[in-house]
């Protein structure tokens, strides 16, 4: 359990229209695996969200799911899906944006 | 094409395809209208289509102006190009959007419009470029606000000293007449003529139109009477705007007998005449009619394209006629461009509360073009909805647009884009609250889901106003369209606004919301664990039978460390971490410090409990990581191996880099791959580790390392072949070729970074390190062979010529000129004879037969000498290439001028001048003006007439035209001042000529000439006083501006300084010693919301300290930490001048005690990096001899005890500078610099250093300690440039004996002059740097 736990298979998610937010995003990238992570970026000066979104599944099996497929049309648009490359950059986090649920 | 606009004159006759699509067949006959100008035919209809307003009329933008002043054309363009620049971007931007679009929008324009006044004095140029922006160009603006703004900026670019001619007052008649704006052409031309600017042709032409618009025919006969009384030709535009004038007059068959007219008069009826007819009939309703002009127009040479219907379409809906439209709309062709045509058709006709008519045309937009290939559901109609929701169209018709659009299939989301432009329209203030509220209703109403996050743009603005009121107005909303509040819209948007969590409450109880709703508990949990509040937490727990909730596992670890006998079950680790980061990161250093226990024990229960702590908490971890002990966090990551996060490592391990501690970190690296082998480190860990590797010689896990990072398939950014650079120029540095050498081979072979120069430069720098110069020939040969690059070849050469090695030096010769040709030889060895000062030989070699200019390389040579200071040698570059074919003199020249200004020479500067006259060579303007500039800042006479800017000639062209022709330039504008007293009250003019002299510069001249003004009673814009306010205290004329200002209030009401001048009135104000009155200047400023200037801060803080103000200072700094934009001042600028303010106070132990603190707190954000050089200089300065060495001994101190050498360096560098003033001192500084020596053993400088003490021994006559020193130098290998020699060598003669090396050819007199005088000299250029490096910070 506590092998799994650590490592976080992550996709990065982009075009997402504004009437779509995290709670969405989770439930549709849930049919691929179990998610543990799910990051929606908003811009407080704003109110609206910034179009991409980070999911991270607890296993690969989650991700290479969700990677398989493809197009991933939600509410009429189509969202395009990545493999996340970020890297580890040692950086704070930016807590404006970043909010998790 | 910008290009072809930067000179007014060239502008009418660039209308190339510019802003018209190329392509068709309408282009033709009217470039040649615009080109020929001539009498007759279709001569001179200039922008005759574009009269009637619509967004399709304005496509020959940029190219009509008719007539320019005079002036313009004569302007210096060296001044102006800048502004030319500036224009070019403008017009570019304007332009991309008129190509594109056919439209501008009004922040586009706005944003020009601002940038072009902030940098001040516009041209004519942009001024036109503005004005010209107002009309049909701005679909999306109401008429009235179009023409608004274009008062608004004529105005303000007069008042910023913009001079109007004719062009400009033509492009503000276009403006009103596409503006349909109602105003009085007689009182037009009055206004013209008593601005002095003649009407001309075009200018009549459109008073015409506008008459016409009217249906004023006799008006429009009085101007065209005019117009015949001087011989102007009578065009087709006037006859376009007889046709609409008759009809407009309710005369039909006058209108249609200008055709007749026409045609006798040898003018051929143009589609704007055909347009103007059809618009007429359009005004009645008369369909018959336009059919029947429609197939007249066939049969003759005319075509109307799609662009002319509109026109019809606009006019048909304005009358009151659109159920005529579709007829018309149906012979349209949609020719090419018709989409953005058409688009700006309907925007025009929204805007002007035609949106039925628009939406008609919009349903004859091409479905298939929007139907694209990514499958992503029709969206046409955007731009249409979102200028309904902008213009406040009512809710339900932008609803039966939607549905229309819906129902046809041309947009699948209608209600959610309309819904989207309205939440984003919230700042512009249109649609209420209410009315977005009732799109949601409708989607609503659709089965369409309505989310909390729909709600957060109408939240956010209250949210940041802190507007509870507004809040609870969109959560009441909410409500009523059955939306709960989630947690994410509770702590984001809604808490964060009240003052506290029991005011939310109230508020809560007040609307009747519940209270013990999901979002509202949890996000209060969530507030209050961000506040690190621990109390309100477990107060909060009380909640806790209330929900059962996943917050269960959020809350238990800290219930538990009170009460441990509740033990729980958790279900959200999320929850858990969440709380944890934001505690952590709430904290400060010193209270976590304090809890360390208390977290220490939260850790192990959570454990015990099974909770895993996921990479949230790690982060929060992490930023302890980078504020206190690494001890702390190996002991943390000894709890918790297990969870140990690879982030945690990575920072871990980059942290042991930075101390070195290699073991260390391979063993966290180790550590971390085996537990997760598929995880790799960033390139910045990465290469930290190659570094410390190779720092401790162990090469082969060095290169291991990088072997690793290929595997990994580490991403590699410019960043990391930057970091790269400096690991491998660390070892050239210590000399060690052969580490270099391995970490480059296996760079490159890997391909983690290309070949570049930069990159390939250590290797040569490791060999020249060694002074191995054969080796550093072989490297660079090397890296040219295999990587096409050849680095440091002229440091390489110039090592070569010194040392005489004629060897090598062919050898070198011979595979440059190989390698890169002859020529590319010759400069290197030009260059390399230059730079060792055997100038013989340099020009011999520039004499070459056939060796022409590079000036890209006499350049980098000539900025070379600039930025070392080196006169001699650029003098004698410009010397040796006056034959030099191709070589541009002037420019050689004016590197000299551009040092001669550096140094302030002007005797030189006046030399160089003869020298060119000598050389006849023709000085451009700016070389003139550069070298009257130094001349003038000399106080010398200058010889000769400056180019003047246009600011000036305006001055003098007015000042010529009021006075006697006879008055010389130069005594111009001393006229204009004193000709301003005779000058009728005309406040613009006064204004101008006020700008005019405080741009000059001549605030005196300025100041009396406004006690004329306002002795006369004027009252002037603005600008003219700031302008004059800012003129003054330039001068330091605090009193004068003072008394302006007082004018300036008095003449209007609400009048402030801005912040420029205020920030200049505190410089001031602290020069003359006032600094209590800078620091009221100061708050006053901050309290107008205003932004004082880096300077004025630090000259105001420095002054605090010289006045031993503590106090004074501490709440500057509070004052700076309360700024909404940082300044970004050093914090060392308080710390030193604190110390500062005490040493003045005599207080020396709170000085050293203050300065102390930030070194032996080294971690803090200052670091290392913090620089008390000022300290120093300014106790140097005022010779303290007590305070002197109280610092010094805290220096001494701070190295030895706590390995901080900052403060002694620069003690060091600045007892140099000292030195350097003061050659009396030299005898104490050998001791300090020696005692420095050995506190910094290894201080890098010794290049810079040794020269010094050569030079204390010199003057001390110690010859036993020179020889010692000489002898370490060698043997450290630190070359002794010629003085050091020349140094040593009249030691020895003074003591008799003989020199045991060749003397450097210097002779005694130079040497003397340069001892005692040049500072420069002695000291290796490029090695002064660190001196400047510390003067930064004060």
């Amino acid at each position: 359990m506590a092998g799994s736990s650590k490592k976080v298979y992550e996709v990065f998610v982009s075009k997402i229209p504004w009437t779509l937010a995290s709670k969405e995003m989770k439930d549709y990238f849930g049919q691929f695996g179990q998610v543990k992570k799910c990051l929606v970026p908003f811009d407080k000066e704003t109110g609206f969200h910034r179009g991409f979104c980070w999911i991270g599944y607890t296993s690969e099996e989650g991700l290479n799911n969700a990677l398989q497929k493809d197009p991933h049309v939600l509410e009429g648009s189509t969202l395009q899906v990545q493999r996340n490359r970020k890297v580890f950059l040692g950086q704070k986090t930016n807590k404006e944006v970043v909010e998790t649920s | 094409m910008a290009a072809l606009l930067r000179s007014a004159r060239l502008l009418k006759f660039s209308p190339s395809g510019f802003l018209q699509r190329t392509g068709t067949n309408r282009n033709g006959p009217q470039l040649s209208r615009l080109y020929s100008g001539a009498i007759g035919g279709k001569g001179s209809g200039v922008c005759s289509r574009q009269i009637v307003p619509g967004p399709y009329r304005v496509r020959h933008y940029a190219m009509v102006t008719e007539q320019r002043g005079p002036h313009t054309d004569e302007s210096s363009l060296g001044v102006r190009s800048k502004q030319a620049q500036q224009f070019d971007w403008a017009l570019a931007k304007l332009d991309s959007s008129v190509r594109r679009t056919g439209r501008i929008t009004k922040t586009l324009l706005l944003r020009i419009f601002h940038d072009i006044c902030r940098t001040g004095y516009p041209s004519g140029n942009q001024a036109l470029l503005l004005l010209r922006s107002c009309g049909s160009l701005l679909p999306e603006m109401p008429l009235a606000e179009r023409t608004e703004l274009a008062h608004r900026i004529w105005d303000k670019l007069q008042e910023l000293g913009a001079s109007y001619d004719a062009s400009h007052y033509n492009a503000l008649l276009k403006v009103y007449l596409q503006n349909e704006f109602k105003f009085s052409p007689t009182e037009f031309l009055a206004k013209m003529e008593a601005a002095g600017v003649q009407p001309n042709r075009v200018t009549f032409q459109r008073l015409i139109a506008a008459y016409c618009h009217d249906g004023d025919i006799e008006g429009a006969s009085t101007i065209l009477g005019f117009m015949k009384s001087k011989d102007l030709p009578i065009t087709e535009a006037v006859f376009n705007s007889l046709v609409t004038g008759h009809a407009r007059a309710g005369d039909m068959e006058s209108s249609e007998s200008i055709l007749q007219v026409m045609k006798g008069a040898g003018i051929e009826p143009g589609p704007d005449t055909y347009v103007a007819l059809l618009n007429a009939y359009a005004e009645r309703g008369d369909m018959d009619k336009i059919k029947q002009t429609l197939e007249a127009v066939e049969n003759t040479d005319t075509s109307l394209m799609d662009r002319d219907l509109m026109q019809v379409v606009f006019s048909l809906s304005k009358a009151g006629h659109q159920q005529h439209v579709p007829e018309i709309v149906e012979r349209m062709r949609h020719e090419r461009g018709y989409v953005p045509d058409a688009m700006n058709l309907c925007l025009s006709l929204i805007t002007q509360g035609q949106e039925d008519t628009a939406f008609t045309v919009l349903k004859t937009f091409p479905t298939l073009q929007q139907e694209t290939q990514s499958g992503d559901s029709p969206t046409l109609g955007n731009f249409f909805l979102r200028h309904c929701v902008n213009m406040d169209k009512p809710v339900d018709k932008v609803a039966r647009y939607c549905k229309e659009l819906q129902d046809s299939s041309y947009h699948a989301t209608p209600l959610q884009f309309t819904l989207y432009c309205c939440l984003e329209a919230k700042k512009t203030g249109t649609l209420h609250p209410s009315e977005k509220l009732e799109v949601m209703k409708m989607m609503k109403e659709q089965g369409q889901p309505i989310r909390p996050h729909y709600f957060w743009p109408l939240l956010t603005q209250h949210a940041k106003d802190q507007n509870t009121t507004g809040i609870m107005e969109v959560l009441k909303g909410m409500q009523e369209l059955d939306v709960p509040a989630d947690v994410e819209t509770m702590s984001f948007y809604v808490l964060p606004a009240f003052p506290n969590i029991d005011a939310a409450r109230d508020a809560f109880k007040e609307m009747g919301c519940s209270l013990e709703s999901e979002g509202f508990l949890s996000s209060e949990m969530r507030s209050e664990a961000s506040s690190g509040n621990l109390a309100g937490l477990l107060v909060m727990s009380e909640y806790l039978p209330v929900f059962q909730l996943r917050l269960n596992g959020f809350l238990c670890p800290f219930i538990m460390s009170k009460h441990t006998s509740i033990t729980g079950h958790y279900a959200d680790n999320h929850a858990v971490s969440y709380f944890l980061y934001n505690l952590m990161d709430s904290m400060t250093e010193a209270e976590v410090q304090a809890q360390e226990d208390k977290l220490r024990q939260y850790f192990n229960q959570l454990k015990s409990m099974g909770i895993i702590i996921p990479g949230n908490i790690y982060r929060g971890i992490r930023n302890l990581l980078d504020s206190y002990h690494v001890l702390i966090l190996k002991d943390l990551k000894k709890q918790h191996e297990a969870d140990m996060v690879a982030g945690s490592y990575a920072a871990l391990i980059h942290l042991c880099c930075r101390h070195d501690n290699v073991e260390e970190a391979l063993n966290l690296k180790r550590e971390l791959s085996r537990k997760d082998s598929s995880v790799s480190l960033d390139s910045s860990k990465y290469v930290a580790l190659v570094k410390v590797l190779t720092k401790q010689g162990r090469l082969e896990e060095a290169v291991d390392m990088l072997k690793e990072m290929k595997e990994k398939e580490v991403v590699v950014r410019d960043t990391t072949v930057t970091l790269l650079f400096h690991v491998l120029n660390a070892a050239a540095m210590k000399g060690d070729v052969v580490a270099v050498r391995r970490l480059q081979d296996t760079i490159f072979t890997l391909g983690l970074a290309t070949p570049t120069a930069n990159l390939c430069s250590p290797l040569v720098s490791a060999h020249l390190e060694t002074k191995d110069l054969g080796g550093a020939l072989e490297a660079a040969m090397e890296c040219q062979k295999q990587y096409g690059q050849l680095p440091r070849i002229h440091d390489v050469i110039c090592g070569l010529v010194e040392r005489g090695d004629t060897e090598l030096l062919q050898k070198a010769m011979d595979f440059v000129s190989q390698e890169r040709g002859e020529m590319t030889m010759l400069y290197d060895l030009f260059f390399a004879f230059m730079q060792t000062g055997r100038h013989r030989e340099a020009r011999k070699i520039i004499e070459t037969p056939g060796l022409r200019a590079r000036p890209g390389r006499l350049q980098w040579y000539a900025e070379k000498c600039i930025n070392g200071n080196q006169m001699e040698s650029l003098e004698s570059m410009v010397d040796m290439t006056a034959k030099l074919f191709e070589c541009d003199r002037d420019e050689l020249y004016h590197y000299v001028l551009r040092l001669c200004k550096d140094t302030n020479d002007w005797r030189k500067a006046e030399a160089t001048w003869t020298k060119m006259q000598e050389e006849n060579v023709i000085p451009r303007e700016r070389t003139l003006r550069i070298l009257a500039d130094i001349l003038k800042s000399n106080g010398q006479e200058v010889p000769f007439e400056v180019p003047e800017v246009w600011y000036e000639q305006a001055a003098d062209r007015e000042a010529q035209s009021e006075t006697k022709p006879e008055g010389s330039k130069g005594k111009a504008t001393k006229s204009a001042s004193t000709q301003a007293a005779t000058a009728e009250n005309n406040p613009a003019d006064y204004q101008f000529r006020l700008l005019t002299l405080c741009k000059k510069g001549k605030a005196k001249e300025a100041y009396d000439m406004l006690k004329d003004i306002e002795r006369k009673g004027v009252t002037l814009g603005p600008a003219p006083y700031d302008s004059l306010i800012r003129a003054l205290l330039a001068e330091g004329s605090m009193e004068n501006a003072m008394v302006v200002k007082e004018i300036a209030v008095g003449r209007i009401p609400g009048f402030k300084l801005n912040d420029i001048a205020n920030s200049l009135l505190i410089i001031t104000q602290v020069k003359r010693g006032l600094a209590k009155d800078g620091m009221s200047t100061l708050k006053s400023m901050l309290q107008g919301d205003q932004v004082p200037s880096k300077l004025s801060v630090t000259r105001l803080v420095q002054s605090l300290g010289s006045h031993g103000d503590v106090q004074g200072i501490q709440e500057v700094e509070v004052l700076m930490k309360g700024l909404g934009t940082p300044l970004n001042l050093s914090s060392m600028v308080f710390l030193n001048n604190t110390a500062m303010a005490h040493i003045k106070n005599g207080d020396l132990d709170s000085a050293v005690e203050g300065l102390e603190a930030v070194y032996t707190q080294g971690d803090g954000p200052q670091g290392p990096a913090a620089s008390m050089a000022f300290v120093f200089r300014k106790v140097l300065e005022e010779n303290n001899g007590a305070a002197l060495d109280k610092l010094s001994a805290m220096a001494e101190r701070l190295a030895n005890h706590f390995s901080s050498y900052r403060a002694a360096s620069d003690l060091f560098l600045q007892l140099l500078e000292a030195n350097m003033v003061e050659d009396a001192k030299f005898m104490l500084a050998v001791g300090k610099i020696k005692t420095l020596m050995t506190l910094i053993p290894d201080f890098t400088e010794k290049e810079t250093l040794y020269p010094y003490l050569m030079k204390c021994y010199g003057v001390d006559n110690d010859l036993v300690s020179a020889k010692a020193l000489y002898q370490q130098m060698q043997t450290e290998g630190v070359e002794a440039d010629e003085l050091c020699l020349k140094r040593l060598a009249v030691l020895y003669r003074n003591a008799g004996e003989t020199v045991p090396f060749t003397e450097p050819p210097v002779s005694a007199d130079a040497e003397r002059t340069r001892i005692t005088g040049s500072l420069y000299y002695s000291i290796p250029v490029g090695k002064v740097q660190p001196r400047s490096k510390t003067a930064t910070v004060e």
